[in-house]
């Protein structure tokens, strides 16, 4: 017996001397090669720097792959690393740092009057020629900047002003300019240099950033902390990282997630995330091609309960988040029973099992959405329990690539989400969404009513006109049905203490913003 | 013996009562009472939707089974065939069917998971599918391994030399005698589909919660695991019983009987 | 030498028959990379997006061509670049590798000093306590999820006792737990394999003799017949090394290590073919290198054994 409790000591021993040696042997290794392998400029491991001084750690799902602005624009002003010309204020108002004012000469072209108070991170300043150089460099290398008006030309007119000349007529200029792809840098060979209020110290691809503050950003750098972004690929880990003290900021919670932590005395914001939640009806075939069935749907729908589960948000009152000056003003109510009679009126008897059905047919609806906006499967499943209990057979789906869903166009109601004014303008997705040939008109809805507000919505420059124009355009909406609206939600971020100040907004699009750490 | 018989008859009740048993529907949820524990009219609670957790779980557990049963039959047969037709004939099928066992083993199952949805849609017969490719490399291995032992036997080269056809050697002779390490290997492992299945959804493919399976609800309630850990044990509890019947259904006493030792 | 040849010329063969299946297989997933950027930016699928990034991903060079230039690079050590960030791809692998491999070695290693004597207590006393925690163990791999342990563990040692800090810092914690958890994960199976080997033992005359001369039973076990035993256990654990690749990835997901699983669970997210397509023929390499390294290990552990009989 003596024997055999020796062995297990040493078994013990033998373990944990093993453990050590492969702890210590691969740490080793590895830190030395993420060093080799990292494309940033500085030495060492970020995470080991996020130690040894003390940043703000957020954790998010995804950075930056790389610092190229045509690669990775969208990312780096999420960082708080670059930024648009035009950038969203939280009221949803587009502001510039480098334009103070912006008139239409003709048609295709604009003028633009420079701040010329910017300068880049490495202390250099912003001026009329690197503003123009970068700006023309991404029409000519990322051709997404040229979507809204064909290939956008800048020329320096002279040290305080730009001339900008559009290949189409374009009424929004200021929104074009605010576009993800338009982010003002400035090349320094293989380094792009950029004007937000943090810089890159190190990039590790996939896994951190860490950021400093861009000593040129304003008078209030010096009291900016060091940031780090950190990749975490599951929700359930990033929560124990929060919970643990090592990371104060997390994004992405879900709402039982929040609860949990707001339980625990931690502080959790609701913000305005700008993406909306909707419903995509296919008025092509399918039952949802009834306009009554859609009008009983649409009715049957609780969406108090659906801000009720989500712990946040608002019913949502059109396609856009209500603190645009464009959004919706539609009202949404349930009711059951109008819905019953609609159904009716359309030629649809419950049969015993309480089910309608039509010449035999039981009415069948099919839900589909996807898993990446973790919101989206709740809201379906309560869409499909009101909907059962309401006597239609409702089928439910979660699939990978919602898109390809809707290209085929074999789905009935899609969830969706989406940021459906990400310029600060709402045309763009309208037209996306309801004009002929739309790229998110999958269901080739067409309404004459609707083109025509469309068309005089693309001549019609911001103002009240326009925005009156937009919410014509989703009240029509909301009687028609192509699009079911849902929730204008508002998502939870939990801060640690030091932070507990922070105000995000814009939904994932400004996650670091110049307030940040102030 | 007997145990055996009992041991089937209680799955056999288990699968029925799967099939009949009355439950709420799925689908309808409650946000008035979410976290309730167990009552009467939900008999495991319910979820963070006010979902009956029964329900889920019965539901849940006839797709679970399914997922098992086309993943095991197929990896089984098609890896047992495979195996023992590498060691029978040698040679370049060999190398081939090697080849194969490595090549399914290789390939990540995310990535044949999402050939398969993308080529016939994803449901849980084609995740049953997906794992019965994936696990067929254990299988073809182990049987050549050891159909390669048996065909040394100088029984099979009499038979041989007697003019005995391929099949009927194959089958006839061979087969018989690997069938039962197989068949053990097979009980011993046909549960961990249930967890490969839910690490599909811990990965990102197949996490449709609204049509669950017992692994997906062990990764979707992974996140109360500490603020209602019930709704994590109860799907646990079921994927052990599963892994335990599977264990000694398919134990066999001839291949496990251990004679006596001068240990013992 | 005319065996060697042939042995070379079959393993050609075999990768490059792999490397086609590869590189089908990889663009066989439905959704483009094209369409997963796009998407994963909420920008519209328009013909001219779509014209653009395939442009520039340089997917709209003919098949054959991606093919070779691809296979070609492979060889030489040029694994091109990510289709999604540039990145290089060989320096990227160099990377994360340390990660997925200390993962998967050390925890192999570390369960199989477990199993060897935990495989021993089960063999001395049949169903004894240590005989039944193994079966236990076995058991409980298959059905407790390994992300289920690790969301424990960094409860009680990270949230509650605040001991460790698993993700901030140089990350050897989150190492450390998910080498452990791996071996308590391969511990049973490969217990279960020490104790039948050592059962087969425990029925040899020479053991039988042994004891009958006066050696105590465990000394008997413990000096002459561990070697066939170490040989069963090594050639399972060597089997078990072809899964280092791909084996860890809920536990580094679940504790933010940034191994080659995550690399892989990343591109398959993004459609990165480029990535993806060499991930895989990596490991296709590599199953090959176990292969060679289990039958030399064999063929060693086996003349070894004859000699001494």
């Amino acid at each position: 017996m003596k024997a055999s409790r020796k062995l297990l000591a040493l078994a013990l021993v033998g373990m944990l001397a093993a453990l050590a040696l492969f702890v210590g042997c691969s740490s080793s290794s590895s830190s030395s090669s993420s060093t080799s392998g990292s494309q940033a400029s500085a030495s060492g491991s970020a995470a080991s720097s996020a130690q040894a001084d003390d940043s703000i750690v957020i954790g998010c799902s995804f950075i930056a792959g790389n610092l190229n602005p045509v690669d990775s624009a969208w990312d780096l002003t999420a960082h708080g690393i670059s930024e648009g010309v035009y950038m969203q204020d939280a009221q949803g108002n587009l502001v510039s740092r480098f334009v103070s004012d912006l008139t239409r000469k003709d048609d295709l072209t604009w003028e633009a009057k420079l701040t010329n108070q910017v300068k880049f991170s490495d202390g250099t300043d912003c001026d009329a020629q690197a503003l123009a150089g970068c700006l023309n460099y991404l029409q000519k290398n990322n051709e997404m900047t040229n979507g809204t008006a064909g290939v956008v030309t800048f020329t320096v007119v002279d040290d305080d002003t730009l001339e900008i000349v559009t290949t189409k007529p374009t009424p929004v200029m200021q929104s074009l300019l605010c576009e993800w792809c338009n982010v003002v840098f400035k090349q320094d060979g293989d380094n792009f240099i950029y004007t937000g209020p943090y810089m890159v110290k190190e990039l590790d691809s996939d896994v951190s950033i860490a950021l400093e503050p861009n000593p040129y950003y304003d008078d209030k750098a010096a009291n900016r902390p060091n940031v780090l972004l950190k990749v975490f690929k599951d929700a359930a880990t990033m929560q124990q990282a929060f919970q643990s003290g090592e990371i104060d900021i997390m994004f992405g919670l879900t709402p039982e997630v929040a609860k949990t932590l707001e339980a625990e005395g931690f502080t959790v914001k609701a913000f305005d995330a700008g993406y909306q939640y909707f419903a995509f009806a296919n008025v092509a075939s399918g039952p949802m091609a009834d306009e009554n069935v859609r009008q009983a749907v649409n009715m049957i729908i609780n969406r108090d309960d659906m801000v009720t589960a989500l712990n946040g948000g608002s019913v949502a009152s059109g396609i856009f988040a209500h603190y645009y000056s464009f959004a919706g003003d539609v009202q949404e109510k349930t009711d059951v029973d109008a819905a019953a009679s609609l159904l009716e009126a359309a030629g649809y008897t419950k049969n015993d099992k309480g089910i309608y059905e039509k010449d035999g047919q039981p009415l069948q609806v099919k839900l589909t959405t996807y898993s990446a906006r973790a919101d989206l499967p709740i809201l379906m499943q309560l869409a499909s329990s009101e909907l059962t209990e309401a006597g239609i057979e409702c089928s439910t789906e979660v699939v990978d690539d919602i898109n390809t869903v809707l290209e085929g166009g074999a789905y009935d109601v899609v969830l969706y989400a989406q940021h459906t004014a990400p310029s600060g303008e709402p045309s763009a997705f309208l037209n996306m969404a309801l004009a002929p040939g739309g790229s998110r008109n999958y269901a080739n809805y067409e309404n004459s009513e609707i083109n025509d507000l469309l068309d005089q919505m693309g001549k019609t420059e911001p103002g009240a006109d326009r925005d009156k124009l937009s919410k014509d355009i989703q009240a029509i909406v909301a009687e028609d049905l192509p699009i079911i609206y849902l929730v204008d939600p508002q998502w939870h971020v939990a801060l640690s203490d030091r932070v507990s100040d922070y105000e995000p907004y814009c939904g994932d699009y400004y996650v670091v913003n110049a307030q940040l750490g102030l | 013996m007997k145990s055996k018989v009992i041991i089937w008859l209680l799955f056999a009740a288990f699968v029925v009562f799967l099939l009949v048993v009355p439950h709420a529907n799925v689908k309808l949820t409650d946000l008035t009472s979410v976290f309730q524990g167990v009552s009467p009219e939900h008999w495991l609670g319910t979820d963070n939707l006010g979902r009956d957790l029964f329900a889920l779980m019965v539901v849940g557990g006839q797709r679970t089974l399914l997922v098992v049963l086309i993943a095991t039959v197929l990896s089984f047969v098609g890896g047992s065939l495979l195996g023992m037709l590498a060691a029978y004939r040698g040679g370049i099928l060999q190398v081939v069917i090697q080849f194969i066992a490595d090549f399914v083993t290789v390939v990540p199952s995310l990535v044949v998971a999402l050939v398969f949805s993308g080529l016939f849609g994803f449901s849980s017969v084609m995740a049953g599918v997906v794992f019965g490719i994936g696990n067929m490399g254990q299988y073809i291995n182990l049987s050549y391994g050891l159909a390669a032992e048996v065909k040394e036997h100088d029984y099979i080269n009499a038979e041989t030399s007697l003019g005995a056809r391929s099949p009927r050697i194959m089958f006839g002779h061979i087969l018989p005698n690997i069938a039962r390490q197989l068949v053990v290997y097979m009980g011993n492992n046909a549960s961990s589909v249930v967890l490969q299945y839910a690490g599909l959804a811990f990965i990102g493919l197949g996490v449709d919660t609204t049509n669950p399976d017992w692994g997906t609800l062990l990764y979707d309630y992974r996140i109360y695991m500490i603020t209602n850990p019930e709704l994590v044990l109860i799907p646990m509890a079921a994927i052990c019983l599963l892994a335990l019947f599977f264990h000694y259904a398919f134990d066999d006493g001839k291949v496990n009987q251990e004679e006596l030792t001068i240990y013992d | 030498m005319r065996k060697a040849l042939v042995f070379i010329a079959k393993w050609i063969a075999i990768f490059i028959l792999a490397s086609i299946l590869v590189f089908v297989i990889v663009r066989m997933m439905p959704t483009t990379p094209v369409e997963k950027w796009l998407d994963a930016y909420h920008l519209p699928r328009t013909e001219e997006n779509i014209a653009y990034l395939t442009a520039k991903m340089g997917l709209d060079e003919p098949l054959i061509v991606q093919y070779f230039t691809w296979i070609t690079g492979f060889f030489t050590e040029d694994w091109g670049v990510s289709l999604i960030s540039g990145e290089n791809i060989r320096d990227k692998f160099l990377t994360k590798m340390p990660y997925s491999f200390s993962i998967g070695f050390a925890g192999i290693i570390l369960g199989g000093i477990a199993a060897f004597f935990l495989g021993y207590r089960a063999a001395l006393h049949r169903n004894g306590l240590a005989d039944r925690f193994s079966s236990v163990l076995t058991v409980f791999a298959q059905c407790v999820p390994q992300f289920i342990i690790a969301i424990l563990l960094i409860y009680a040692l990270g949230v509650r006792l605040k001991m460790v800090a698993f993700f901030t810092g140089d990350g050897i914690f989150a190492l450390g737990a998910a080498i452990v958890i791996t071996a308590i994960y391969c511990a049973g199976t490969l217990s279960r394999v020490v104790r039948s080997a050592f059962r087969e033992q425990m029925k040899t005359s020479y053991v039988k003799f042994a004891i009958s001369r006066g050696f105590s039973k465990e000394h008997v076990l413990r000096r002459h017949a561990y070697k066939p035993v170490l040989s069963s256990l090594i050639s399972a654990m060597i089997a078990r090394f072809a899964g280092v690749f791909g084996g860890s990835t809920v536990l580094e997901f679940a504790f933010a290590i940034p191994g080659l699983s995550t690399m892989l669970v990343n591109s398959l997210g993004s459609r990165d073919y480029t990535v993806l397509q060499t991930y895989i023929l990596v490991v296709v390499v590599w199953m090959f290198v176990v292969h060679v390294i289990l039958n030399v290990v064999l063929q060693l552990l086996n003349a070894r054994g004859d000699h001494e009989e």
